[in-house]
């Protein structure tokens, strides 16, 4: 293979990024853009870039308006910059995706991370209401604006929400926030059976109840029995925030559906206040892809709830054919599914047939396979995305990318359908 | 009343395209005499333009062959749900066919146990969660047009409503979409409630591009759990200041109410004159507010409102005993528009958006806008979002008001993209605020969105004239007088605003 001398170039400003860009689109380079570095597994292998392109020293605070729950920064700020911004102002932008160390802000919202009170507060969609952006071409262009609700123009932020820099390289990002809940519990169930857990998590979420998250996990790398003295084999971890008469209410109420829905087989019930989960939990409910660090696949399964105690059991079939423990962690009241697990080399070729077979199925299911993390040569054998959402889809997105990066200079291949 | 500009350059004969039409629709579902047409050349703004043809299709297939058939043809096609839209959105600007969704309103599935739902976009917003109510659940944006406005309609405009301070707009409720892009093609977007779907957010593009870039045939809805209890009391003010100044203190203190909506003197007496309301006619301005969820915690929170507003200055405190004064206090609000309607021949809406702790200013400076143009402006809006809705009140049959109206209103906006804010909140860009684009994005920004525009609408026929301004226009509103030649007026200095 042809070695590729690849420049790192790191500007400060959009107007810098923007000349940087134009120059690469007069010489037809390659470009990848890198915020923290810490999602560079995601997407297929793409072609290898020329030039990267970092976010790095675009890092400012734009404006910040606690007032008037609004904030701007720039791309490359590191999140954890922006989450302590706004705790000093009591507040916080309502996403818990994993705290990886160095993620950016224009990474997370390039990615479309997200974590488990997105059940509560949604996603990067519903909190990104205005961007800046560069085009490949060095056109900067800007969507929304810094107010919570705004209908001129198009919604050009949605499209680079989990862009994988495909689009634009986005340089400035403007996000609702909110004060921080004055109380935040979790309740944890302990199921002897996961479609048991699984349809628990799916009352809830259909109840008045309105749980901040719904969590449920195996207990394949963790010992319950360790952690709380149960022997439960799956755990739903609920959370509840807000004020605390509301959120004893909440959990008394959520105890009340679930000892109702399980008359037998709900064998453990514990309420925690939020600050007082020990950090291995938290380490089980955060942090699973960082927290094994021989685990080299990750794949996450989307089904809607209905059909997520199926997905489960696919998800399975998946690590039973890898024989060794599999994590799951479902988002179980949002339709997800994570499956973390170390993949051997000589199991790869067996592993894509496996996850070829399961993707059949959920995506027959109206769901979505999606592998975020594997081996190079797992991707090599197979397409990490799978089918593109929605039908006669692909070429509406293909329409997007030709509009915006005519010359498929940005991150090519690495996206949905070729993209 | 006003007519714009745009008339199409081809010569139709209409019989031969009724005819063409109704092959594809059948003819019971087509209308092309003037006098049928005359019904849909406007809808709740202040522009107008005849179709050559309104078409009524019942299924996604037939929407898809009136496009491929208006393609062959050169035809231009816009999208109308039940014609409420406030910006123009589905006023047929240079004739062509309507493509009217109404007879598309089934709703297609309830599907309470995945918290979705799947309607046509015909499906009238409030029909849908009077539907649900059963399984206790809604759908939660509440546009005031609830009763007649299609959720076809809202996703154009991407709808907000008083509910919406809290749960958001219609974009956040959107799961999935059938559209038909102006090639004539059927495709679906999004993963129907399967989470995360791979690919761009095609939903995210599609609603609020205003019937631009395509039409919605079908969409699937989230449906969210009634809450389980609601408190609803109006804050009563002597002081228009006081009150948004309450407003800046509630949303500082981070007791956001599910919704919080303020109407001024003006408009409290159009509401008292017209549905009875309750509200106090001798107030400066009234806050209604409403908190849900738990009674313990319910209580909590409205205490914590209240106190705020005492400190503002609050004067009074009304809450709703039952529902049915709660309803009462809502009817008032959402009849509010119709109320000013009663007052005055004729009435602009603006829908700027301001921060928050902008408000107090900005609406003391529409209060001067109102003294000098000498036309009346009631203040009814969502508060807690900082959406105003100022209503300049005039009459078209009074030579140079519709203009003097339009100036007003324009001057408005101005203020709110000065203020940090932006031209439209709810209500869409539409016509009316095409030529106002400037105040908040420079060229670079709208071609960004016309190269988006251009790869869908690759003919021009998808609804044109709307949402961008005319090349070389950003700067200019051209507002025609009826029934003479229009009048083009140059404004000065409207320039980017940020």
């Amino acid at each position: 293979m042809q070695k590729l001398d690849i420049i790192t170039t790191s500007p400060e400003t959009a107007e810098k990024a923007a000349k940087i860009l134009c120059e690469a689109w007069e010489t037809n380079t390659i470009v990848n853009i890198r915020g923290g570095g810490t999602k560079q597994d995601l997407g297929n292998i793409g072609k290898p870039a020329q030039l990267v392109l970092s976010t790095l020293k675009l890092d400012k605070l734009v404006a910040y308006e606690p007032a008037d729950l609004t904030i701007t920064v720039q791309a490359g700020m590191k999140w954890a910059t922006l989450r302590e911004t706004l705790a000093e102002k009591g507040q916080w932008l309502p996403l818990d995706p994993p705290e990886l160390e160095g993620a950016t802000v224009g990474g997370v919202v390039a990615s479309n991370v997200s974590g488990p009170k997105r059940l509560l507060y949604g996603t990067l969609r519903d909190l990104v209401i205005g961007c800046q952006f560069v085009l490949a071409d060095g056109t900067i262009g800007r969507s929304g604006g810094r107010v919570v609700k705004n209908v001129s123009g198009y919604d050009l932020h949605k499209l680079l929400i989990g862009s994988l820099g495909t689009l634009a390289l986005i340089t400035e990002l403007t996000f609702k926030v909110l004060p921080k809940p004055g109380y935040s519990a979790w309740l944890v169930l302990g199921f002897e059976e996961y479609s048991k857990a699984l349809e628990t998590a799916r009352k809830l979420a259909g109840s008045n109840l309105s749980p901040a998250a719904l969590e449920v996990l195996n207990g394949a790398n963790w010992q319950f029995q360790q952690l709380f003295g149960s022997d439960a084999r799956y755990m739903l971890f609920a959370a509840a925030d807000g004020v605390e008469v509301a959120v004893t209410r909440q959990i008394e109420g959520m105890v009340n559906l679930a000892k109702e829905q399980n008359k037998k087989g709900l064998n453990f019930i514990r309420e925690v206040k939020e600050a007082k989960v020990s950090p291995v939990v938290w380490q089980a409910l955060y942090n699973q892809s960082t927290v094994n660090p021989n685990h080299n696949f990750n794949v996450r399964l989307g089904s809607i709830l209905t059909k997520l105690p199926q997905s489960w059991k696919l998800a399975e079939e998946i690590s039973q054919k890898l024989e060794i423990p599999t994590t799951l962690q479902a988002r179980a009241g949002t339709g997800l599914i994570y499956l973390y697990d170390w993949l051997p080399k000589e199991n790869i070729a067996k592993t894509a047939i496996t996850l070829q077979a399961v993707r059949e199925q959920i995506e027959a299911n109206g769901g979505s396979l999606v592998i975020e993390k594997a081996p190079l040569a797992l991707k090599e054998n197979l397409d990490v995305w799978g089918k593109p959402a929605g039908s006669n889809s692909l070429s509406a997105m293909q329409t997007i990318k030709q509009q915006l990066d005519e010359r498929n200079l940005l991150n090519p291949g690495k996206f949905v359908g070729g993209i | 009343m006003i007519t714009v500009e745009e008339t199409t350059t081809k010569v139709i004969d209409r019989q031969k395209l009724a005819c063409d039409l109704g092959a594809i629709v059948g003819a019971e579902a087509v209308l092309w005499k003037n006098y049928d047409l005359k019904l849909y050349e406007y809808d709740g703004s202040i522009d107008k333009h005849l179709p050559e043809a309104v078409v009524f299709p019942r299924t996604s297939q037939q929407v898809a062959e009136l496009v491929k058939y208006c393609n062959r043809e050169r035809l231009y096609f816009t999208a109308r749900g039940a014609g409420t839209g406030l910006s123009g959105g589905s006023i047929p600007l240079r004739g062509g066919v309507l493509i009217a969704f109404t007879r598309m309103n089934q709703i297609v599935e309830i599907d309470a146990e995945n918290l979705r739902a799947v309607v046509e976009p015909g499906v009238v917003n409030l029909h849908l969660s009077q539907a649900v109510a059963s399984y206790g659940l809604y759908y939660v944006p509440d546009p005031s047009s609830q009763k007649a406005c299609t959720i076809g309609g809202n996703v154009g405009e991407n709808s907000g409503g008083p509910h919406t301070l809290v749960y958001g707009v219609t974009t956040n409720h959107t799961l999935g979409l059938e559209v038909v892009t102006p090639d004539g093609e059927i495709r679906r977007f999004g993963g129907e409630a399967a989470p995360d779907a791979p690919g761009y957010d095609m939903c995210g593009l599609f609603v609020g591009s205003e019937g631009t870039i395509g039409l919605v045939t079908q969409i699937t809805v989230r449906l969210t759990p009634l809450p389980p209890g609601v408190k609803t009391f109006l804050a009563v003010f002597d002081d228009l200041v006081k009150c948004s100044d309450a407003v800046s203190g509630i949303i500082e203190a981070g007791v956001v109410p599910a919704a919080l909506e303020m109407m001024d003197n003006l408009a409290i007496q159009a509401v008292e004159a017209s549905v009875h309301a309750g509200y106090p006619t001798e107030a400066a301005a009234v806050l209604l507010v409403e908190c849900e969820g738990f009674p313990a915690a319910l209580e909590q929170q409205a205490t914590s409102i209240e106190d705020i507003c005492t400190k503002a200055g609050a004067i009074s405190f009304k809450t709703a005993k039952d529902n049915a004064e709660r309803e009462k206090l809502w009817k008032g609000r959402k009849g509010a528009f119709g109320a000013v309607g009663r007052m005055s021949p004729d009435y602009y809406v603006c829908d700027g958006v301001v921060p928050r702790s902008k408000l107090p200013e900005v609406l003391a400076r529409v209060g001067e806008i109102s003294k000098e143009y000498g036309l009346s402006v009631a203040n009814v809006f969502h508060a807690g979002d900082g959406n105003l809705h100022p209503l300049v009140m005039f009459d078209a049959n009074k030579p140079g008001d519709t203009e003097k109206a339009v100036k007003a209103g324009t001057e408005i906006i101005r203020i709110c993209a000065e203020a940090g804010g932006t031209l439209s909140g709810e209500h869409g860009i539409g016509v009316e605020k095409r030529d106002m684009m400037c105040f908040v994005f420079n060229e670079d920004d709208l071609n960004v969105m016309r190269r988006i525009r251009d790869g869908f609408d690759t003919s021009g026929l998808c609804n044109p004239g709307k949402v961008f301004p005319t090349p070389g226009r950003c700067g200019e509103t051209r507002i025609p007088a009826p029934g003479r030649a229009q009048v083009n007026y140059v404004r000065e200095g409207m320039g980017q605003a940020w």
